[in-house]
């Protein structure tokens, strides 16, 4: 296993950095923030140069590439604070659609004809394994009752992938549900470009893409470790931005006849700003190769990405705002719309507090512990 | 996990399999119990009878040209060499800062009689070296040393005082920084000197640490006089041979992380083990949470070192990011050397727990404190200007 991106994976993230920087400006993201701009021109744009067919197989029409590139496109996405439809699209719906062998409709992904996101957090938690979504059969059909919240980009998408337990079984499952069949109420917020919506399906049609069965469970968390490094890479590229932004102030702003950057207070900061950042993208790096190449320690690795990637934000959101002093804490910069997608990716998809109560049970920390007195909301 | 574990060309696959078969039939339990007996004299014997036998089989710094005791190795070897040395829990070369910095110096800016008469010797361990860089005023601000040469004739008359000097003690030889001149900017005025420690006017005290161990000394110098021969590279270039040489062995940062995580799974152990009440540490979810918090520190050192390795393997040179390695091993490692004692409580307060906390203590001192290591970091890598000198 090799950290290092090979050469075509550097390109492929210089390509796209490159694009959002002339399509996705600030500009754009103070549109969404304010009201007065959308992001359907941005989206036209992702579908003509192949991006929502990124890791759809070819056999339907994509490029076949693999969850590395998914998870740079995913940074990229973070650092751009992009909005729209394709981090959810790519991150979540498509490796679902993929584990399902879902190819009518990653064809249609690939064309830039389908967009969806995940519905799996319920009652404010992130948690692999549904307990209050229900889904009930009838004859061939099925029909899904119950709440989901945080769901990214659930003001635009067209579809739903939902996790729900089948009341008769009790076994897990995955179902596709129309936005249209779905009431959506939005939650957007502290980070608008997100466009996070809970979602309440009330006897809403559902079709199976990952039938209640006893394996289900294993299938569907493959899935949701994807969408989970993602989002951490996600806000592992907004934190990089963060940095870069602040350290870039440092070196202009000016206060007692110096560069504030030559001040050790500050300098000291920097030096453990990049250190964070640095681990944190080495550990997702870890991550995403782990799960690109069905790597043993797969699970572990999710895990600490996600982790890494919280605790990253946690110290560069918090001091790139105090290194920028007062501006920083205005509306008219700029800098407040990569601390918002920052600290919504800390939480969603799991936080770093879950991660580690699940992380704590693969590590066995538990063992010969009395069973019950801890709870975990992400393991399985 | 890092591609040499599944890629390994069939010369590294071969040292790694040949190291871990010697390791297993010569490195007995007994040896590694001689070289950790609190006797430092009868500990530092049976270190250097190791490291002559570790030598003379060929695994000494295997990355070495083959002339001194090497084995020519590229940087995957090196790091199936560290990898498994780290694994046996195999102790480092008795010459450590000989090995690491010492002998570089001596390969790049030495003479020909130099390296033939000290690199072989240095790294079978036949003569302990001391390196002779601090001063009692002159610590973080290295350049403004005073210890002072002066030329009588050919000889070098050395005046002035060192200090942190590991086996100052009962070094043969010393690797020595000196002031040669004082009329140019401080970097400019500096000379290495290589140096006989039995020579009159050395004086060598040792230093007992708050850890209570021995292996550190003073060096004083009263009108010791040196031969031509001393001189290790030019007159006044010695801050060109010190910053130039100091630790390439990229491959080294194997043995950080590895050692970091014996040290994580030791205390992983230790908190599992019932207490004569039948209680565990780990029993307790405060202790859970901080064994966690250990657990992802020592896996992120292990992921941020194999990306800087992966980057060298690729053919990227050694740069600061050195730095960054050295902050987040430092940081960790102390940071689970302190947890040790909070998780398993009154009874670390004796033994190996309680003298890894003093230990680890230092790691942000030796070597750069960590405040300098955040400043190289903060202007060589970040970029950022050097901080305004004192206004008068």
């Amino acid at each position: 296993m090799d950290l290092e991106l090979s050469v075509d994976q550097l390109v492929l993230r210089d390509n796209i950095r490159h694009v959002l920087e002339g399509a996705c400006g600030r500009g754009l993201v103070r549109g969404i923030y304010e009201g007065t701009g959308n992001a359907d021109q941005l989206w036209k744009q992702m579908v003509e140069l192949y991006w929502p067919a990124l890791a759809v197989p070819e056999a339907h029409g994509g490029l076949g590439l693999g969850f590395v590139e998914v998870a740079l496109l995913a940074e990229e996405l973070g650092r751009a604070t992009a909005p729209g439809p394709l981090l959810a699209t790519t991150s979540q719906l498509t490796p679902m659609l993929i584990e399902a062998g879902a190819g009518e409709m990653l064809s249609e992904v690939a064309e830039g004809a389908r967009t969806g996101s995940l519905a799996v957090a319920e009652a404010g938690r992130w948690s692999r394994v549904p307990r209050t979504t229900v889904a009930t059969r009838a004859g061939d059909s099925w029909t899904l009752t119950g709440t989901k919240t945080a769901v990214v980009s659930g003001a635009t998408v067209d579809c739903f992938a939902v996790t729900a337990v089948d009341g008769a079984s009790a076994n897990v499952a995955i179902f596709l549900v129309n936005a249209a069949d779905a009431q959506i109420t939005s939650i957007a917020g502290l980070e608008p470009t997100l466009e996070l919506v809970d979602v309440t399906f009330a006897a809403s049609d559902a079709v199976a893409l990952i039938a209640p069965a006893s394996g289900s469970a294993t299938r569907i968390e493959r899935a949701l470790e994807q969408a989970e490094v993602a989002m951490a890479f996600n806000t592992v590229g907004a934190c990089r931005r963060i940095f870069e932004e602040t350290l870039g102030y440092a070196k202009v702003r000016v206060q007692y006849d110096q560069i504030i950057g030559s001040f050790q207070a500050l300098k000291h900061r920097f030096a453990n700003m990049y250190l964070a950042v640095e681990r944190a993208t080495a550990v997702c790096y870890f991550a995403a190769i782990a799960i690109a190449e069905d790597d043993p320690a797969r699970s572990e690795a999710v895990h600490i990405a996600k982790i890494a990637a919280g605790d990253c934000q946690r110290l560069v959101a918090g001091d790139g705002l105090q290194l920028h002093g007062g501006i920083g804490f205005t509306w008219e910069h700029d800098l407040h719309f990569l601390l918002k997608r920052a600290k919504a990716g800390e939480l969603l998809c799991g936080g770093s507090g879950a991660h580690r109560a699940a992380l704590a049970e693969i590590l066995d920390l538990y063992r010969s512990h009395s069973a019950g007195a801890v709870t975990h909301e992400v393991a399985s | 996990m890092s591609r040499t574990d599944t890629e390994d060309h069939e010369a590294t696959a071969d040292l790694r399999c040949d190291l871990h078969s010697w390791l297993s039939a010569n490195f007995t339990d007994a040896i590694a119990a001689a070289i950790r007996q609190p006797d430092r004299a009868a500990a530092l014997r049976a270190h250097r009878q190791w490291n002559a036998a570790l030598v003379d089989a060929g695994y000494g710094a295997v990355g070495w040209p083959t002339e001194y005791g090497g084995r020519n190795a590229d940087i995957f070897q090196q790091l199936a060499y560290n990898e498994e040395m780290a694994a046996a829990r195999a102790p480092g070369p008795v010459n450590a800062i000989g090995v690491a910095n010492i002998a570089p110096a001596i390969m790049a800016y030495g003479t020909r009689d130099q390296k033939h008469r000290f690199l072989r010797s240095m790294l079978r361990g036949d003569e302990l070296w001391s390196q002779g860089m601090s001063e009692p005023d002159s610590g973080s601000d290295l350049a403004s040393l005073t210890c002072s040469a002066v030329r009588d004739g050919d000889d070098f008359v050395v005046n002035g005082q060192k200090t942190w000097n590991s086996n100052g003690d009962v070094a043969d030889w010393c690797q020595l920084y000196v002031r040669t001149n004082t009329d140019v900017p401080k970097h400019q005025g500096i000379t290495a000197l290589l140096i006989d420690m039995t020579t009159p006017g050395v004086e060598a005290r040792p230093i007992k640490t708050m850890a209570g161990d021995a292996g550190f000394s003073e060096l004083f110098f009263t009108d010791a006089r040196f031969p031509a021969s001393a001189l290790l590279g030019e007159v006044d270039a010695g801050w060109g041979v010190a910053t130039n040489t100091l630790s390439h062995e990229r491959a080294g940062v194997a043995s950080m992380y590895l050692s970091v995580r014996q040290q994580f799974d030791d205390l992983l152990h230790a908190a599992r083990m019932p207490g004569e009440d039948g209680t565990r540490a780990i029993d307790s979810a405060v202790n859970r949470v901080a064994l966690m918090q250990r657990f992802e520190e020592t896996r992120n050192l292990e992921f941020l070192a194999r990306r800087t390795l992966d980057a060298a393997l690729s053919g990227q040179q050694p740069g600061a990011e050195g730095s960054v390695i050295k902050l987040a091993w430092s940081t960790t490692s102390q940071r689970l050397s302190a947890t040790a004692l909070e998780v398993l409580g009154l009874g670390a307060l004796d033994g190996r727990w309680a003298a890894g906390l003093l230990g680890s203590r230092s790691l942000t001192i030796a070597g750069g404190t960590t405040e300098i290591v955040k400043n190289i970091i903060g202007e060589r890598v970040l970029g950022l200007p050097r901080e305004p000198k004192g206004a008068a």
